[in-house]
């Protein structure tokens, strides 16, 4: 058992410095795939750690830096089911969010929002019909489209030379569907400090990460040059988000 | 020597992502909005060697209107191409919605989001072509065809369960070559199929129950339900497509 357990730890920590075993490098011919990371990030109240939802995630790396992500989520808890594919730069500047949303039963909308420039394009779809929509975004933001696998994506512009408090802006999707049209997002703002490096213990093991906070309540800590979110909290909300499970290299 | 420790450590790390799998599953826990989930891998092989060609995942929820929607994401190395998709269908598996990004030789293709409303299909391309709007009528039974296999026995929802009959539907297939001047958009053709009646097939997944089509020239075996692929077989292309891992679960006992 312990023998076990040291294994985890190994692989764990060799999977948070980016070792991938040699194998997965040789498979992977594609020349469009720099790499592919899947894993999961549990939901779960911090108090009692009771388990809320479940959130599948598939992470692509392209040649010229940008990232796709898609995310799958379960929360039996809130009885809502998301589905994402975030498209961002090498410098995690969105490009593209394709987001669809059910709740309690019923179908939310999807949305489609494409980002030109400093222009985000939106088109949302729902029960009551389509609907565009054209907002002017500076060139640091990002988008929440609330699956958390890019919640660690928010922080990339800030400046660890300067240090301190920080401002940040996020356009945030409406996942409730009775807050006006539902899916469509608004502008934000927001802090984001810098609280150092940290070695973190979840489920997929210990991580060193950076650790944000993000106003006074929320603390974001992810890792690696991926910005992965290892853990997510909120102890006001009395809710956590950690990492489940984390593999690199080929899916064969 | 050194062999070894890397052989033990894939051996270790393959346990431990298996137990951890085991131990998430891909879902857990009821939730109203999903009837059933199903979740897969594919290899792409040739046929006759068989050589290696890449890989396909998806995931699929079954929602409590009886509408799916299909994420599905390949790597096909063979023709250096990286394809994502989500797939929005209705009960009876007509097209509401379809995501796609294309990474194809050259590049990046672009993405596109399709909509179908009534009679109407509506796209819009990004990419290296710039921006390309479309629409276009689309008869009562058609399909998408977005290139991964996944969804590809939605293509034969229209099935009047006949065996042996030759029968026609339509099909809005996806350009995508490696020109990446040209828009991921697509054109209205014709889909012939022919039902040839239930078989048993064991592929590396399990052994599933299913229905075996022509779908133009190519062998498919279908889930009777789902109609999720379980195997492709393209003989004039040396193309073999088969299910290697399987997960599904239903919530609808518990309801």
């Amino acid at each position: 058992m312990k023998q076990i357990q040291l294994s985890h730890f190994v692989i764990a920590a060799c999977l948070t410095l980016g070792w991938v075993p040699a194998h997965s490098a040789e498979v992977n011919k594609n020349p469009n795939v720099v790499k592919w990371t899947t894993g999961s990030i549990l939901y779960r109240t911090i108090e009692t750690q009771r388990q809320r939802a479940l959130e599948v995630w598939n992470l692509t790396v392209h040649p010229d830096g940008s990232r796709t992500m898609r995310s799958v989520v379960n929360n039996f808890d809130a009885e809502n089911q998301l589905n994402m594919i975030h498209r961002v730069t090498a410098d995690f500047r969105p490009l593209e969010s394709l987001v669809s949303y059910w709740s309690k039963g019923s179908y939310v909308g999807s949305g489609m929002f494409t980002i030109d420039g400093q222009t985000l394009n939106a088109t949302v779809s729902g029960p009551d019909g389509l609907v565009t929509n054209h907002v002017k975004v500076p060139e640091h933001f990002s988008i929440v489209p609330h699956p958390l696998a890019t919640d660690s994506w928010h922080t990339w512009y800030y400046d660890k030379k300067v240090g301190g408090p920080q401002p940040m802006t996020l356009y945030n999707l409406q996942i409730a569907p009775k807050t006006g049209t539902p899916v469509l997002g608004r502008l934000q703002t927001n802090t984001m400090t810098f609280d150092g490096r940290e070695e973190v213990e979840v489920p997929a093991g210990v991580f060193m990460t950076d650790h944000f906070k993000i106003g006074k309540d929320v603390s974001v800590w992810l890792s690696g040059p991926d910005n992965m979110l290892v853990r997510y909290a909120s102890p006001k909300s009395d809710l956590e988000y950690v990492l489940m499970t984390v593999s690199s290299g080929d899916f064969r | 020597m050194n062999k070894f420790i890397t052989s033990k450590f894939v051996l270790l790390a393959l346990i431990w992502t298996a137990g951890a799998s085991a131990q998430t599953g891909d879902q857990e826990g009821p939730n109203t909005n999903i009837l059933r989930w199903a979740s897969g891998t594919y290899a792409y092989t040739t046929l006759s060697e068989p050589r290696d060609r890449g890989w396909e995942r998806f995931h699929m929820n079954v929602y409590s209107d009886g509408s799916r929607t299909m994420n599905m994401w390949h790597d096909l190395s063979a023709r250096s191409a990286q394809f994502t998709v989500v797939h929005r269908v209705a009960a009876d598996f007509r097209p509401i919605e379809t995501y796609l990004s294309y990474w194809v030789a050259n590049g990046f293709k672009g993405s596109t989001i399709i909509r179908v409303n009534g009679d109407s299909l509506t796209a819009s391309a990004n990419g290296p072509a710039g921006q390309h709007d479309q629409s276009m009528d689309v008869p009562a039974v058609f399909s998408v065809g977005t290139h991964p296999v996944s969804a590809d026995g939605w293509h034969l929802w229209s099935d009047s369960g006949e065996v042996g009959v030759d029968q026609t539907s339509k099909i809005y297939s996806l350009e995508a070559s490696t020109d990446v001047t040209k828009p991921p958009l697509g054109t209205l053709r014709d889909l012939a199929f022919n039902r040839l009646g239930k078989e048993t097939i064991t592929v590396p997944a399990g052994t599933f129950e299913t229905i075996h089509y022509d779908l133009s020239g190519s062998q498919v075996w279908i889930t009777e339900q789902d109609r999720l692929m379980v195997r492709m077989v393209i003989e004039r292309f040396d193309r073999d497509y088969v299910l290697t891992s399987f997960k599904s679960e239903s919530n609808e006992e518990s309801k």
